[in-house]
């Protein structure tokens, strides 16, 4: 009777999960069908929107391949996609008409904290698996954690221990001069950065918050950095904002006069910025060169992607997304069901490996345990075809290493 | 004290900008008593443009294709979209700018990407110039040298010139432009085509500051629209003075409290409209007309 | 006329079916609501779309109140959907997170949000246009800035996530609105438990919400907020407070959006900063536009749209941003009609002109209208005086020194050279513009600073030099403003009561019709009129407004020398009953009409006397004859 209900909706797994779920939820479980459908939200217009067009690829990739092979437990995979514009009301309402339209069983996708948050508690309130992608802010798993959210991607806590692990022996003892985009990533950024370095005797001079969204001319700030004369310039931006800060720090000398950091970069972002990257120190969960070079499954992916997508190799935002893909269709698998509390059983439990190391989710957070590549700018002129390539790897900090305690935490988790 | 001489000339480039935009929002609505809430489209364009050309042949070919290509798309515009909306209500303007730049906006973007681009400049133009105590970019200070010529050259036009009468004309006397008649058209025309020149070549040249991506117009014509309203709507003068005082208000604030630096310049706009609703150097006859 | 409804003229027909109009309205409307989410499912829309549409028109329908019926565009509505919503968000988080009460936080963002609107509006609503644009914009950016800044409050920009599932109260149940409606399954039209009771909650709140909207478009407050959107100066001078027409108007339409923002809140259970921010303000222009500013159902059509092609079009392809640009684009220029009101476009002339010949005029004295006053001619108090009365334009002295006194029922000329300042000068005493010196006396009470409109309902009228009417309305809807702002004072925001139901403003308007000879063309448009009947139904709209001083600008400029004798011959009939003062060039009648004669020359007062000792006067003379012709005089 329940399956009539609607042309998207899943259906899997045994009679036995049916009776567990049944209720809980938009999705309505029976004998098994033939598809089921995946909500992928990303932005393709909008500041960040390089960042969610090349998620979108591979995320594409990842299914088509996925499907290729018969799908997930013999569902093949639909999609239904919408462009979140980086706006936090556009991706909440996106991701709602995936679940009550098209009857999605996991949501994936975006690059931002902000939209992550809505979404993120959207799917909570849904019963629906959210698979966050690029979001790096700490909230994500932390303070706004939910049971349903799951997050691979380093946080900014990462980032900066592992930033100031690889970096505070050089310029532990300098001067800090921050920019910051005034919302609750660069807070987050800021906040973790200076923790680790002020004890190790880092000095921070200043702190020039930038209002967000809309700052074109960073000039102001940037003269305020160049008059203090640090020993290191924080840029914490990211997307197009970052590309137009670095850019116009460029211009006032501060690329030479300061050792830059970034605390975030991908391959969009270097190539925005072209030569004004050489030596600017900053950190990605994955990069394309090195990985593929060390874990066979890193290099089948970056050939497939540069198959399918001639002249392109995958950014970090795009592996996180391809990955996202294959950790669901595992966690699917080994629960037997699509039933969310048996996938999040199986995501809480179950170590794996794709793209990267050996890596896992934790269940306190559901924050993903993976390692943060600490990267140095390389010019244009080292770069590969197409400006691909943009950096070498300074350091590699094991996920266990820089993560953020769990002590620490104020997640409060939903009970399962 | 260096810091705030720096946050002053750091102001004064980037009001610069304000003004060289505003300028043309100015000139066209004191002519045309046209809102025109599509000139940081104007801009865009001739951001790409300029970009387009720059990177195939060069800075100075992007620099002269620009204002060529905003000014054919905007006398296209204005024949073929706005001519009946010129003695409408100004809210039927306001309404029917707003969505061309919506047009313009996507149709940049399904073109070019949203990608962020930015123009590199030449090796010579990369250094930065020593003023005293602080060092500038070179490039920024011969931006700011090459707005104030261009000011000058529209000043110019507006004196001493047959279509620059005109715009003194239709600044002050509306209906006396009317009484012209028929060659009023074709001047009109030409007063908007230049108006919109000026933001594309604007646009162009700011390329290597700014980078560009498709919301890049919306994000100054905003502040151009604050500067203008500040300065007094169709006054050349008054947008300079607008758009120096936006400038600095916005680089001083950042030096005080940066996150109000957005803000800080719609405050400056209600306060001028709450006390001096025909802006600073406006003619309070113009406020009844729009 | 008023733009809601063909329906609602001034004479309803008698109602055909045993359903009164408004029953019927709300049946046919409810109807429309039931099959709207089920329509939307075959065509790729959903349950929860259609929910979010319902709550988001409402914000729209406030933001249209202005837009489509005030003529206000504003751009910094998000400040009060956002503001709704965060107000809705913190009190439910705050105050009652144990028992959420969708009532209290709904209504309680509602108030908040009126107030909000209250005080912006006090500061915005008396610019136009780009002003007025701007300035909405101004404020609206800094609510999102105390929004974005009010972290311990708002939660910044991560916004408030989680809002408790607020209940709704009613009697002794709480009903939970995420409840799904019975199962049912209806073909290709979905399940009917795709539905949740938000949807029918959304669409009761929407049916109340465009009930009022109904009662208040047909409503006297819906009839005047027409008038001064057409027509401003005229409605300011037959007594219409205009602004705190537009600030009611402004308050009602911040209230709605809240509502609707504070609904959305809670329908979501979250909200974030972006929803105050200048997209959203953009987006209700965009979807009231595009479904039509002067209608009804307009912004419920124009958001339904534009959302459904948001939510489903940009599934499938980029561009449809684009394609959403290029609808708004195209209402605007190829379908200005539902647009046309508000873009004071004149329509094509769809009567003929009316031309006809006067009758003469009546002589007995009018019972309605008020006697002069207190004072009779020849009595110790003027009605009208000015002392040292002058107005500067920078350096140009419009009018200097002016000493100015008239006996109640006079009828007195103002001449002078053109250039002289006689129009100045009536602006002055009607109020239309401010003196820089000297005072203004109105029986014996200094006005100098009170408002016109204030003056008009003290008993000063004005005909304009120009005839400045509701040229869209007809020629009794002229009048019958006049009369209502009249008998009803200059705010009387009756956003329910038609002023149809008041025969003393019909009486007043039929009396003033006729005294100004405008029988046979009350139901003509007035922008359709001849010449001459515009002049006197310019002077019409001034009686009806029940003047004890009529103050007539060139009353018979441009007439033919037929109709101006006739005109003369009404004012001369007008003058009986109340104080005229008369700007005029016809000489002929000047000498003709008028009791006394003030000369004005170079802004000040030549000379006052009798017709005869003005034609006597030499410097009078010399006067005229510096700058112009003989022939103007000996006329």
């Amino acid at each position: 009777m329940k399956q009539t209900l609607s042309r998207g909706r899943f259906v899997a797994g045994t009679a036995g999960a049916a009776a567990l779920t049944f209720g809980g939820g938009p999705y309505v479980i029976a004998a098994p069908t033939k598809e089921i459908t995946i909500g992928l939200n990303v932005p393709q217009s909008g500041d960040y929107s390089e960042q969610g067009q090349d998620q979108l690829r591979a995320y594409n990739l990842a299914i088509e391949e996925i499907n290729a092979k018969g799908g997930i437990m013999g569902m093949k995979i639909k999609t239904s996609v919408g462009d979140d514009q980086t706006k936090a009301p556009v991706a909440r309402d996106n991701a709602q008409r995936m679940i009550e339209r098209d009857g999605a069983v996991m949501i994936t996708g975006g690059s931002s904290t902000g939209t992550a948050l809505q979404v993120s508690a959207l799917c909570q309130q849904k019963n629906v698996i959210f698979m966050a992608a690029l979001t790096h802010g700490d909230e994500t798993t932390n303070q706004q954690c939910h049971k349903h959210t799951f997050r691979r991607y380093n946080d900014a806590y990462m980032s900066a221990q592992s930033l100031a692990k690889t970096l505070v022996t050089r310029y532990g003892t300098g001067k800090w001069f921050h920019i910051t985009a005034d919302y609750a990533w660069g807070h987050s950024v800021y906040d973790n950065i200076t923790a680790v370095v002020e004890p190790k005797g880092a000095k921070t001079i200043k702190n020039v918050l930038t209002p967000f969204p809309g700052t074109k001319d960073f000039a102001p700030m940037l003269q305020q950095a160049q008059a203090a004369k640090p020993d290191v310039l924080v840029l914490t931006e990211f997307g197009a904002d970052m590309v137009n800060c670095l850019n116009q720090a460029a211009q006032f000398g501060l690329t030479k006069s300061a050792k830059i950091l970034v605390p975030l970069v991908d391959e969009y972002m270097a190539k925005g910025t072209k030569d004004n990257f050489d030596n600017v120190v900053s950190t990605a969960p994955w990069y394309w060169q090195y990985h593929a070079s060390k874990y066979p499954g890193a290099k089948k992916f970056v050939d497939a992607f540069s198959a399918k997508y001639p002249g392109l190799k995958p950014s970090n935002g795009a592996e996180t997304a391809y990955a996202d893909i294959y950790i669901y269709k595992m966690a699917v698998e080994k629960a037997g069901s699509i039933d969310p509390a048996k996938v999040i059983a199986v995501l809480e439990s179950t170590k794996f490996q794709f793209t990267k190391e050996q890596e896992w989710y934790r269940k306190e957070d559901h924050q993903g345990v993976n390692s943060c590549l600490v990267v140095e700018g390389i010019p244009e002129s080292q770069r590969g075809p197409g400006g691909f390539g943009y950096a070498k790897v300074l350091e590699v900090h094991d996920g266990g290493a820089v993560v953020q305690p769990i002590a620490g935490l104020q997640c409060k988790m939903e009970p399962a | 004290m260096d810091a705030l001489f720096q946050a002053l000339l750091g102001g004064l480039v980037l009001g610069l900008i304000y003004v060289a935009i505003a300028v043309g929002l100015t000139i066209i609505f004191g002519t045309l008593r046209l809102v025109n809430f599509a000139h940081g489209a104007f801009y865009a364009i001739g951001a790409y443009v300029g970009l387009v050309v720059a990177e195939r042949i060069g800075l100075i070919a992007g620099l002269i294709a620009a204002p060529i290509a905003v000014a054919i798309f905007a006398l296209i515009l204005d024949r073929v979209v706005l001519r009946p909306f010129y003695e409408k209500d100004p809210t039927a303007q306001l309404l029917l700018t707003f969505g061309i730049a919506l047009v313009v906006e996507e149709s940049l973007r399904l073109i070019f990407g949203a990608t962020t681009l930015q123009y590199p400049l030449p090796e010579f133009l990369k250094g930065s110039a020593t003023l005293g105590p602080i060092q500038y970019p070179a490039y920024r200070l011969l931006f700011a040298g090459g707005v104030i010529v261009l000011l000058l050259l529209v000043w110019l036009f507006i004196e001493r010139t047959n279509y620059g009468l005109i715009v003194r004309a239709g600044i002050r006397d509306r209906i006396m432009v009317q009484l012209l008649g028929g060659n009023i058209r074709r001047a009109s025309s030409i007063v908007f085509a230049m108006g919109a020149a000026i933001a594309g070549l604007v646009g162009a040249a700011a390329s290597p500051i700014y980078s560009v991506d498709p919301s890049t117009g919306f994000a100054f014509l905003v502040p151009s629209f604050v500067v203008v309203v500040v300065g007094g709507l169709g006054s050349f003068w008054g947008a300079v003075l607008g758009g120096l005082l936006i400038g600095e208000l916005q680089s001083v604030t950042t030096l005080v409290y940066a996150p109000a630096s957005q803000v800080i310049i719609y405050l400056c706009m209600a306060l001028v409209l709450l006390f001096r609703p025909q802006g600073l150097l406006g003619e309070s006859e113009v406020i009844r007309q729009s | 006329m008023t733009p809601a409804t063909a329906t609602s003229d001034a004479h309803p027909r008698p109602p055909r079916s045993v359903l009164s109009a408004d029953v019927r309205f709300a049946l046919v409307t409810a109807l429309g609501l039931v099959l709207f989410p089920l329509l939307l499912h075959p065509i790729g829309g959903y349950a929860g779309l259609a929910t979010q549409i319902l709550i988001v028109s409402i914000a729209t329908i406030g933001f249209n109140l202005l837009l489509g019926y005030a003529g206000m565009l504003s751009y910094g509505h998000a400040m009060f959907y956002g503001g709704g919503g965060y107000v809705a968000a913190i009190l439910l988080v705050r105050l009652m997170p144990a028992h959420p009460n969708l009532w209290l936080a709904a209504l309680g963002a509602t108030v908040v949000t009126a107030l909000l609107a209250l005080a912006v509006g006090a500061l915005t609503v008396r610019l136009y246009g780009i002003y007025f644009a701007l300035l909405t914009l101004a404020f609206a950016q800094m609510v999102y800035f105390l929004i974005e800044q009010g972290k311990d409050w708002t939660n910044g920009d991560d916004g408030i996530q989680s809002i408790p599932n607020a209940l709704v109260a009613l009697g002794t149940w709480n009903i939970d609105l995420t409840t799904p409606l019975p199962a049912m399954n209806l073909g290709p039209f979905g399940n009917l438990a795709d539905i949740k009771l938000w949807y029918v909650f959304a669409a009761v709140m929407l049916l109340i919400v465009l009930l009022f909207m109904r009662a208040l478009n047909r409503s006297q407050f819906g009839e005047v907020l027409d008038a001064i959107r057409e027509n401003e100066q005229r409605s300011v001078f037959v007594g219409f407070n205009a602004s705190a027409y537009r600030l009611a108007a402004f308050t009602i339409s911040g209230a709605l959006t809240g509502f609707s923002g504070a609904l959305r809140a809670l329908y979501d259970g979250s909200i974030g900063v972006a929803n105050a921010g200048i997209d959203r303000s953009g987006s209700f222009v965009i979807y009231a536009v595009v479904g039509g500013v002067q209608t009804l159902f307009g912004p419920v059509a124009g958001t339904a749209v534009i959302m459904f092609l948001e939510n489903v079009l940009s599934a499938v392809t980029p561009a449809w941003r684009l394609i959403e640009g290029l609808i708004f684009v195209g209402v605007i220029v190829f379908l200005p009609r539902g647009l046309s009101t508000i873009f004071k476009q004149r329509q094509k002339n769809p009567y003929a002109v009316f031309k006809r010949s006067l009758a003469l005029p009546t002589e007995e004295p009018d019972p309605l209208l008020k006697p002069t006053g207190e004072a009779r001619p020849g009595g110790p108090t003027s009605i009208i005086e000015t002392l040292k009365l002058g107005k500067s334009f920078g350096h140009f002295a419009a009018n200097r020194d002016i000493d100015f006194r008239v006996d109640p029922g006079e009828l007195r000329a103002v001449i002078g050279p053109n250039g002289a300042g006689k129009t100045t000068f009536f602006n002055l005493i009607a109020g239309t513009i401010a003196p820089t010196a000297g005072t203004i006396r109105y029986k014996g009470r200094d006005i100098s600073r009170v408002s016109g409109t204030s003056r008009v309902h003290q008993g000063i009228a004005k005909a304009f030099q120009t005839a400045n009417l509701y040229t869209d309305q007809t020629v009794r809807q002229n009048c019958r403003l006049a009369a209502l702002a009249s008998i009803q004072g200059a705010f009387a925001p009756q956003v329910f009561r038609r002023s149809t139901r008041l025969a003393d403003v019909d009486a007043l308007a039929e009396r003033a019709m006729s005294r100004l000879e405008l029988t046979g063309v009350e139901d003509v448009r007035a922008g359709d009129l001849s010449h001459g009947d515009k002049k006197r139904l310019d002077i019409a709209i001034a009686l009806a407004t029940q003047p004890q001083i009529l103050l007539l600008d060139e009353p018979v400029a441009g007439m033919s020398k037929d109709e101006a004798r006739k005109t003369e011959a009404l004012i001369r009939n007008l003058s009986l009953e109340m104080t005229v003062l008369v700007i005029e060039h016809d000489m002929e009648m000047v000498m003709g009409l008028s009791d006394s004669i003030t000369v004005l020359h170079q802004g000040t007062v030549l000379a006052t006397g009798t017709p005869a000792e003005i034609q006597a006067n030499p410097r009078v003379q010399e006067a005229y004859l510096g700058g112009h012709s003989e022939a103007e005089l000996a006329h």
